[in-house]
């Protein structure tokens, strides 16, 4: 029943609708708007849940902060301080008012805003994340293409054993194979040691060029692989056929016609991955000691930071709808049919 | 620092991350001082990198401070009263210069003159009146806390300190040189800030101040250049950097990204002696079963005696610590309160035979029983699973559940085991009290042990006054009287971490709490 597509307005959903008619939305900003409007919903629904997840875990940050060793009175009187005894609805509505305010709440362990936490490292998972998706189109989209071309042939068995490869290790086995190789082949390389771009320019680009190619090589094989499938269906369609009949070679008509036809799969993947690198990247920012959202995610989770791993969620909640819409925005500019007919 | 021969760096490399298991050699000194070569004399200059696992979880303030990655912070910017000799148990003057006990519960200390806060106030008689008292404050939820006894603490001159107990207390002055269990804070420095602003903020006596606090990446120190132990520290800067991963750390220590690491891996350990310098660790690390006695199979003693008989702890040694560890009770070796002894205690000796007559004597029948151990921790495995091994020969079937380490701890603490044995290993506490106190404080619900007469010795060792050797003494007899009721079962000790540091580092020495103390005495050589 809901159109996500910018059809008729008696096609759309009533929220959406209603936005639309009292404003008058133009088509793309009604689009955009009624996205927003599901992905606030979807939040709300991913802050009972973080909210429910974390509690439902075995201990508490009182245990954790007071250690083992502590007697049982100072247990509890921590927890009482923390508000940890008060019931679960009050806790959560007071959360979700702060929440609303803007206020993340701090850090049980180092006393820091959650907010502060989560801009000082959300620079480094994002320039990781993309600079992983660059390396990961910059090979898997030509080799899938060039292997679909030259199906079946040596090019083709090589891409396809390469792409077998890089799905099949696990990433933070490729990161720390790249590590000693790296410090063998160049032995002043920083391989590891993070430095915020802020600090300086250079060596960040250079402490990121290691996780990155962790990150990116394994998984430009999944960007690999759509792209030969895709490529190889485009090949049958009649277009494309046609495109050969009056006389276009077989790269003219793949550069012309091909690539463009075949990209729609290849770029949900590819965005969807670049969501799930931020949420993915944990193992490489432990190899590589770079201080990230991952990290700090399942660090709070395992101490019990109950506001730092809450909001975690609702970032990787967020940049999972983030890039959903954005992935639907670059198919309406790829294939401007996309919105008409959905 | 880096390599000129690639083939045999990788080599070395390779064999830090696989999992060889070659043994360490020259372990097992506990209560010595360890030190590290290093050229020419002490002299300034110079910034050092440490790359550590984690940043202090309970944060700066120095009576919140019980995990390593917390101490090593209090011991750089605070300062207790007294100090502890690199053997951890001789006391040293610090803040106080001399003290003397007046009566078994009095004990009055003489402060030193001149000393000075970062910040740059003088320390005052009644900063100390504040900071003792603060630990014994229920709403600053130090685990310290609990340790003392105070009657009063009171400041009857601008130099004089004295402290009145409730009870004599021998564990009173050790407490008070440890930074963590006893770190003298600024006063007004202390009221104008949020306990959230005492977690990344610092005001201590400490040989050096915090310059930068980046959480998850970087903690930067300088040297405090009013320090009142002159001409110390010597190093300019020290830079502590966050590399969790071990693997990690161990190829930040190879390319020189860094020059000071700790490794968990025996192996690591033993990879990294051939460029650097390695401690040999302190046997501080006891592996311990701590055993249900209330109920269950093992509330029957005889069962527990045969366990104990049917535990063969040399293999375990050889083959689970990697030949890293030593005999133990649960009180480790490495504490200075057991200045590296543990005596022959009774009921260790591997006897399978005597194992089986006492099993068929119990009356219990087929006993099958749960060893709940942490997960993702090969080294704890590997000893869990020979246990089951060995004990499988005497026909005692264990069942190893592995449990995330927050469940563990959570388990235990709530007094629902789920198992009848749980695992952990012990870290070098403030106190031996504290360990017993975990597993057997009367009347908690953590205890598993219901036994007046070990209470009473426990108290006994609390309230001891008779001295640092009869205090030895009463601890030692309650290792032997545990090990004799087999109310815990302690395979080994090993070092918990092992402190590795490159050649440039000169003059550093190690202690038992590996929280780097010493470093003031270091230099760049």
């Amino acid at each position: 029943m809901h159109a996500t597509g910018l059809g008729p307005p008696s096609h759309r959903s009533v929220a959406a609708g209603l936005v639309g008619r009292a404003i008058a939305l133009p088509p793309l900003t009604a689009f955009i708007a009624r996205r927003v409007l599901r992905g606030l919903a979807v939040l709300f629904v991913l802050s009972i849940v973080a909210f429910g997840l974390v509690r439902l875990l075995p201990g508490n940050p009182a245990d954790v902060l007071a250690g083992p060793y502590s007697d049982a009175a100072t247990r509890a009187r921590l927890a009482q301080d923390l508000g940890l005894n008060r019931p679960l609805t009050e806790q959560y509505l007071m959360w979700l008012g702060r929440l609303l305010h803007g206020d993340f709440g701090v850090s049980v362990y180092n006393g820091l805003p959650v907010l502060q936490l989560i801009k000082e490292r959300l620079p480094n998972t994002l320039e990781l994340a993309l600079a992983a998706t660059v390396v990961s189109i910059l090979w898997g989209v030509p080799a899938g293409a060039i292997a679909a071309l030259r199906q079946g042939r040596t090019f083709d068995r090589m891409a396809r054993g390469a792409a077998f490869l890089g799905l099949a290790t696990p990433v933070f086995v490729f990161g720390v194979c790249l590590v000693l190789v790296a410090s063998i082949a160049v032995p002043s390389w920083p391989s590891v040691g993070f430095v915020p771009f802020s600090d300086h320019p250079v060596r960040n680009l250079q402490s990121t060029v290691l996780p990155a190619l962790a990150l990116g090589l394994p998984l430009g094989a999944t960007l690999c692989r759509f792209m030969r499938t895709s490529m190889i269906e485009v090949y049958e369609q009649d277009y494309l056929r046609t495109a050969l009949a009056t006389g276009a070679t077989r790269l003219q008509a793949t550069l012309r016609h091909g690539l463009r036809n075949a990209s729609g799969p290849v770029v949900t993947v590819a965005g969807l991955q670049l969501a799930g690198l931020v949420g993915n990247s944990i193992l490489i920012e432990n190899v590589f000691a770079i201080p990230g959202i991952g990290q700090l995610t399942v660090n709070s989770l395992m101490q019990k930071d109950y506001s730092v791993t809450q909001a975690c969620i609702l970032l990787l909640g967020l940049v999972y709808i983030v890039m959903n819409l954005v992935v639907d925005l670059i198919h309406l500019l790829i294939d401007p049919r996309v919105g008409g007919s959905r | 620092m880096t390599s000129r021969m690639p083939v045999r760096r990788l080599a070395f490399t390779v064999a830090a991350i696989a999992a060889t298991s070659i043994t360490l050699a020259g372990c097992g000194g506990s209560g010595q001082t360890q030190s590290g070569t290093g050229g020419g004399t002490p002299h300034r200059g110079g910034i050092l990198t440490v790359g550590d696992e984690s940043q202090p979880l309970s944060g700066l303030d120095p009576i919140l401070a019980q995990a390593f990655d917390a101490k090593r912070f209090a011991a750089q910017f605070y300062e207790g009263l007294l100090s502890l000799g690199s053997d951890g148990s001789t006391l040293k003057p610090a803040l106080a210069t001399s003290w003397k006990q007046t009566s078994p519960t009095t004990y009055e200390f003489t402060l030193r003159q001149g000393v000075t806060f970062h910040d740059g106030s003088p320390l005052k008689a009644s900063d100390v009146v504040f900071s003792l008292k603060r630990i014994v404050d229920p709403a600053v939820h130090s685990p310290y806390g609990p340790l003392y006894k105070f009657k009063d603490v009171t400041a009857p001159s601008d130099d004089k300190v004295v402290v009145k107990l409730a009870d004599p207390q021998s564990s009173l002055l050790h407490l008070l040189a440890q930074p963590w269990s006893a770190g003298i804070v600024n006063e007004q420095w202390v009221r104008s800030h949020s306990a959230n602003d005492l977690k990344t903020k610092e005001d201590g006596t400490g040989p050096y101040k915090l310059a930068d606090f980046r959480e998850g990446s970087l903690i930067k120190t300088v040297r405090f250049d009013g320090y009142w132990d002159k001409p110390k520290p010597y190093i300019n800067e020290v830079d502590y950097r966050v590399i969790p991963d071990e693997s990690t750390r161990v190829q930040a220590m190879q390319s020189g990204t860094v020059d000071v690491i700790q490794v968990v891996l025996p192996k690591n350990a033993s990879v990294l002696k051939r460029r650097f310098t390695v401690s040999d660790g302190y046997d501080v690390g006891a592996y311990w079963l701590g055993l249900n006695t209330v109920s269950g199979p093992l509330a029957n003693e005889k069962v527990r005696q045969a366990i104990s008989l049917g535990i063969d702890r040399k293999q375990l040694i050889s083959v689970g610590s990697q030949g890293a560890g030593v005999a133990s009770g649960i009180i480790p070796p490495g504490d200075p309160v057991m200045a590296g002894q543990t005596g022959d205690l009774p009921g260790t000796q591997y006897d399978p035979n005597k194992a089986k007559q006492l099993l068929a004597a119990s009356g219990a029948g087929a006993v099958k029983l749960k060893l709940a151990i942490r997960s993702n921790r090969p080294d704890k495995l590997a000893t869990a699973q020979l246990i089951k091994e060995q004990l499988s020969k005497i026909g005692v079937e264990v069942d190893i559940m592995q449990v995330p380490f927050e469940q563990l701890t959570s388990n235990l603490l709530s007094g629902n085991w789920n198992a009848d044995m749980i695992q952990l290993t012990s870290a070098l506490n403030a106190d031996p009290s504290q360990y017993l106190s975990l597993w057997f404080q009367k009347g908690s619900k953590t205890t598993k042990v219901n036994d007046p007469e070990l209470w009473r010795q426990m108290s006994n060792a609390i309230h001891e006054t008779g001295g640092d050797q009869k205090r030895r003494q009463t601890y030692a007899d309650i290792n032997r009287y545990v090990a004799e009721r087999v109310y815990m079962l302690v395979p080994y000790a090993a070092p918990p971490v092992y402190d590795v540091w490159s050649k440039k580092l000169a003059g550093f020495k190690t202690e038992p709490s590996s929280t780097r103390m010493f470093l003031k005495d270091a230099w760049i050589g």
